[in-house]
């Protein structure tokens, strides 16, 4: 029977569930909670603030331009200005728009001139299947508080945050110092990955490309300079929106949304091997499995592919409306994937029943379909609260013995309980 | 027992490996550089007569090309078979240089260069480089524009071997990937055509002004050799030279000349890097524990430490022969021998580094050691042998003996102060770094071999039934942790090095690479062992190490 979220309990009005001990959950009124009466397994976890200057700080960023009076300037002067601000196109575009009768010439051949770069910009975006600059880096910037990213480290607990100011605080408890993580060509910065079995390695995934920093837990520097980085680019593959250490930590992939190439590196020799195949759209999601045989690559459109990490071969799958946005695999095995796609409110579970394993008989795995395994329609709780819709974030914890999911405009995450062995089980939590 | 009769066949095997693989690379890039060859002919051809294209290619190009191409493999596939030479001071680097054995590869280069030069030039039209003078038919005239194209191949023959052979660190890479050959092929030939095209610029440039300026010479004693008389019309000056067309076709043979080249060296690295995955037992093949030993031709040590480190990490079903006991007996035979090989090629690494790394002391002044020769008796013994510095003293009566030994401590000690001077010194003192970077050649296969330990430790805890392995956990956890110790210091070295103008990336990269894995092994140790670390009676020292590592804060 298909599980919705309608099975869940109820909440207790006026509470908040705050943990989980021996499997009975525990409440707390929503004033006083206060997760440490109940608990020390989080005591030793660091204890993050993110104070409103970040914001403060963007704002100044963004509309810094705006702070100024219009003046009425020369033609020349407004060209070198453009030419130094946005380039040629600037300059054409002050070209065309001149309203001056004696530049009539000039105006026309600017018009034209910037008619045909939108053409070919047009043609260029239609080739590559992508969406502009604009669309990729805003496409996740519904959120709308100082924090961008937030990931633990895999080993202990250390925590990464990103911000909107595209800087990167590390937080310990073992560590007073909280230190920032700041470069200059460091903007937009999409993804931040800790390396496994690596004490102090994080990968940061920006418009430039991505930023290796290696930060030594013993240093008593709060801001490391960029010496403690390296930064991995090729020459095609810049805006860098996803990044997925491998769990041995040995390889690093990273790809773009509007680039259909990824890309895996030997990072600690700055050296790259681009995965090419033809189809899909730019690739939007990867995700290793635990024991790095497969490697989830979801692209733009309604295509995945799972790649064989042994030949380097894919498996290709079709979702039946939307792109995935949300993969967890089976922890401690990789025979079992699950997954979330845009347009259907569903939780799909690959392989099907019908199948042993992903890449166990290839010549029937174009008629084998993935199953589904939660509703996730928006539903109303009698509580009051309205949960559901489309999947955020999702997460298997490492036993396998719940699943957590985040949705978009809702306060509320739905945990299931799961089971893997022997059969695969999900109840709400 | 392994008789040396045993040892002596499985190096032939190993030998055999690399040479059918040798073989079947040839083929390839046979089969590549006749496609070349006839994708140039037809496109030269079509541009002047389209339905003639295939009388392009004479009888003698594919010969040729064979030549060309069997001189390339020799000097290809030189790299991956012997161990890279090892030069401690200047002195020595520069006479290396001077050795025969390069002067053999220049000449292969040069005829390499020469002979695709002539194939690419003569499939676009006539192949003669002088005809029939127009004024007197009875003589014959040179072709200058063919002579300086067929010139053209020598220099870029010559070019590729200072650039690519003797100034450049000779080092195979493997793949980051384990894909199939011809993937690795598709995914690499763009990038080797973009590579070569780029790079051809320069020698043609270089080549075009050394004419500009010798042209006029060389043509003479090319006219003088082979009688033929000096062109009417000489290409040397500067607006003939600067012709577009003969510019043009001049840089499209060297771009030709360069991919056949690098293409060449791509489809060797293929080939020859492609796992290959060793027994772990046979009488009649090579087996894993062998081919990891220091006989091993370089290549196949290389592929066995890559095989143990996947066998390691992926192959549930080899792991578990190693860690099978021998019936009858009941001994683990097969780890014991991997083992051995696998400690041995750590403990060469280090004792390697320790050596590399630790500051030579001082050489002593030589008043010290010029004393008069004496028989030594007694006392004298104790002095020899409390000042390590001193000369052996000469026991022996014989005049022209003693009369030779002196003449040997006087120019020692001449010698010595010689390569004091600070001219001198530049040149014959010691290099501390390149016995650490010859040593980073081989830094992969230690990494392999690291992680592949690591590795099977860890699936040990499951796998093991008898206890096999576990036993040397211990052994494991020390030489993996003395290996990062050696490694931690020769990477502060080479953070120095970096500002230093003789900076090599290679090396830096490599000593961070190293250690970064090794780490990595370690780590995965720890998060494996972490309950188990007190009861494995490790060292003091070594335990301390390792508590940093369960906590993740190691340095």
């Amino acid at each position: 029977m298909l599980c919705t979220l309608k099975d869940f309990p109820d909440l207790p009005e006026g509470t908040i569930p705050l943990c989980e001990i021996d499997g009975k959950l525990y409440f707390a009124p929503n004033d006083v909670a206060n997760i440490h009466t109940f608990t020390s397994s989080v005591s030793s976890h660091p204890h993050v603030t993110v104070t409103k200057d970040v914001l403060h700080h963007i704002s100044t960023k963004l509309h810094s331009d705006r702070v100024f009076l219009p003046v009425t300037d020369s033609l020349s002067h407004r060209l070198q200005t453009a030419w130094y601000d946005g380039g040629l196109v600037q300059v054409l575009e002050i070209l065309a728009n001149q309203q001056d009768n004696s530049f009539i010439v000039g105006n026309f051949l600017a018009s034209w001139f910037l008619y045909g770069h939108r053409l070919f910009l047009k043609a260029k975006c239609f080739l590559s299947s992508s969406t502009s600059k604009e669309k990729i880096f805003n496409r996740e910037r519904y959120k709308v508080g100082p924090i961008e990213h937030i990931v633990w480290h895999p080993h202990c607990p250390k925590l990464a945050v990103a911000t909107r100011d595209d800087a990167i605080s590390i937080y310990s408890t073992e560590c007073q110092l909280n230190p920032v993580l700041k470069a200059k060509t460091q903007r937009q910065v999409s993804c931040i990955a800790w390396r496994p079995l690596s004490e102090s390695e994080l990968a940061v995934g920006c418009s430039e490309g991505v930023y290796i920093w290696v930060v030594d837990p013993n240093s008593i520097i709060s801001r490391p300079s960029i010496s403690c980085t390296t930064l991995l680019k090729a020459p095609t593959h810049r805006r860098v929106t996803t990044i997925a250490w491998s769990p041995q930590g040995d390889l690093l992939a990273t790809a773009s949304w509007n680039d259909h190439v990824m890309y895996i590196w030997n990072v600690d020799m700055k050296d790259s091997v681009p995965l090419k195949r033809i189809g899909g759209g730019g690739v939007s999601l990867l995700s290793w499995s635990p024991d790095s045989s497969m490697l989830f690559a979801s692209t733009t459109t309604t295509m995945f592919r799972i790649w064989n990490c042994d030949a380097w071969e894919p498996e290709i799958w079709y979702t039946l409306g939307g792109d995935v946005i949300a993969i967890c695999w089976a922890p401690s095995m990789s025979d079992m994937l699950l997954f979330v796609t845009r347009s259907d409110p569903y939780l799909y579970a690959l392989p099907s029943a019908t199948r042993t394993s992903i890449f166990a008989s290839p010549a029937s795995s174009r008629h084998t379909a993935a199953h589904v395994v939660a509703d996730f329609t928006r539903v109303r709780l009698d509580s009051g609260y309205t949960v559901g819709g489309e999947v955020v974030n999702m997460v298997w914890d490492k036993k396998g013995k719940h699943l957590a999911v985040m949705f978009k405009d809702c306060p509320l995450i739905a945990v299931y309980t799961t089971n893997i062995a022997p059969h695969f089980y999900l109840a709400p939590g | 027992m392994e008789t040396m009769d045993d040892l002596g066949a499985k190096v032939e095997l190993g030998r055999e490996l690399c040479l059918g693989r040798l073989l079947t690379a040839s083929c390839w890039t046979l089969a590549l550089q006749l496609c070349l060859l006839i994708g140039w002919s037809a496109v030269l051809q079509s541009l002047s007569s389209p339905s003639s294209w295939s009388s392009a290619l004479a009888w003698w190009h594919p010969p040729l090309l064979i030549l060309a191409l069997v001189s390339q493999a020799l000097f290809s596939c030189n790299d991956y078979l012997i161990e890279p030479q090892l030069n401690t001071n200047r002195l020595k680097i520069f006479l290396s240089k001077f050795s025969f054995r390069n002067l053999i590869v220049l000449t292969l280069y040069t005829t390499l260069g020469t002979s695709l030069a002539l194939v690419y030039t003569s499939s676009g039209g006539s192949s003669a480089i002088w005809l029939p003078c127009e004024g007197d038919p009875s003589k014959w005239c040179l072709q200058e524009e063919r002579f300086f194209l067929i010139l053209g191949g020598l220099f870029l023959g010559t070019y590729f071997f200072l650039h690519d052979y003797l100034l450049a660190i000779r080092s195979f890479k493997f793949p980051i990937l384990q894909q199939c050959k011809f993937t690795q092929l598709k995914s690499r030939l763009s990038s080797v055509v973009t590579a070569s095209v780029r790079s051809t610029s320069a020698p043609v440039s270089v080549y075009v002004t050394a004419y500009y300026v010798w042209g006029k010479s060389a043509r003479n004693v090319f006219c003088w050799l082979f009688s033929v008389s000096p062109p009417d019309n000489p290409i040397d000056s500067f607006f003939s030279l600067l012709r577009p067309s003969i510019l043009f076709y001049f840089w499209l043979v060297a771009c030709m000349v360069t991919i056949s080249v690098r293409l060449t060296e791509l489809l060797f690295n293929i080939w020859l890097t492609e796992r290959h995955m060793f027994p772990l037992t046979s009488d009649s093949a090579l087996t894993l524990k062998e081919a990891l030993g220091g006989n091993s031709p370089r290549i196949i040590r290389h592929l066995a430490c890559l095989d143990f480190y996947l066998m390691s990490a992926k192959d549930r079903d080899r792991r578990r022969a190693v860690f099978e006991l021998s019936q009858p007996g009941g001994h683990p035979h097969t780890w014991n021998a991997i083992k051995t090989q696998c400690f041995a090629l750590i403990n060469d690494f280090v004792l390697g580094l320790e050596k590399g790394s630790r500051p030579t002391p001082e050489e002593p002044p030589i008043r010290l050691i010029r004393r008069p020769l004496h028989i030594c008796h007694g006392e004298a013994n104790k002095e020899s042998l409390a000042d390590p510095f001193r000369r052996p003293s000469i026991q022996h009566t014989d005049p022209l003996v003693r009369i030779f030994t002196n003449l040997r401590d006087w120019s020692l000690i001449k010698w010595a102060e010689v390569s004091h001077f600070q001219f001198i010194s530049y040149f014959v003192g010691e290099l501390s770094e390149s016995k650490i970077d010859n040593l980073l050649l081989g830094g992969e296969q230690v990494m392999w071999v690291a992680h592949g330990l690591s590795h099977l430790a860890c699936h040990s805890l499951e796998e093991d039934n008898y206890g096999v392995m576990q036993n040397d956990l211990p052994s494991i956890i020390t030489s993996l942790l003395r290996l990062k110790v050696a490694l931690d210091r020769i990477v502060k070295q080479g953070g120095l090095l970096k500002k230093s103008p003789k900076h090599d990336e290679f090396s830096f990269r490599m000593r961070n690479a190293m250690r970064a894995s090794v780490k990595r092994s370690i780590y995965r140790l720890a998060i494996h062992f972490k309950m188990y670390i007190l009861d494995l009676h490790l060292p003091k020292e070594i335990e301390q190490q390792m508590l940093t590592f369960v906590a993740f804060k190691a340095v």
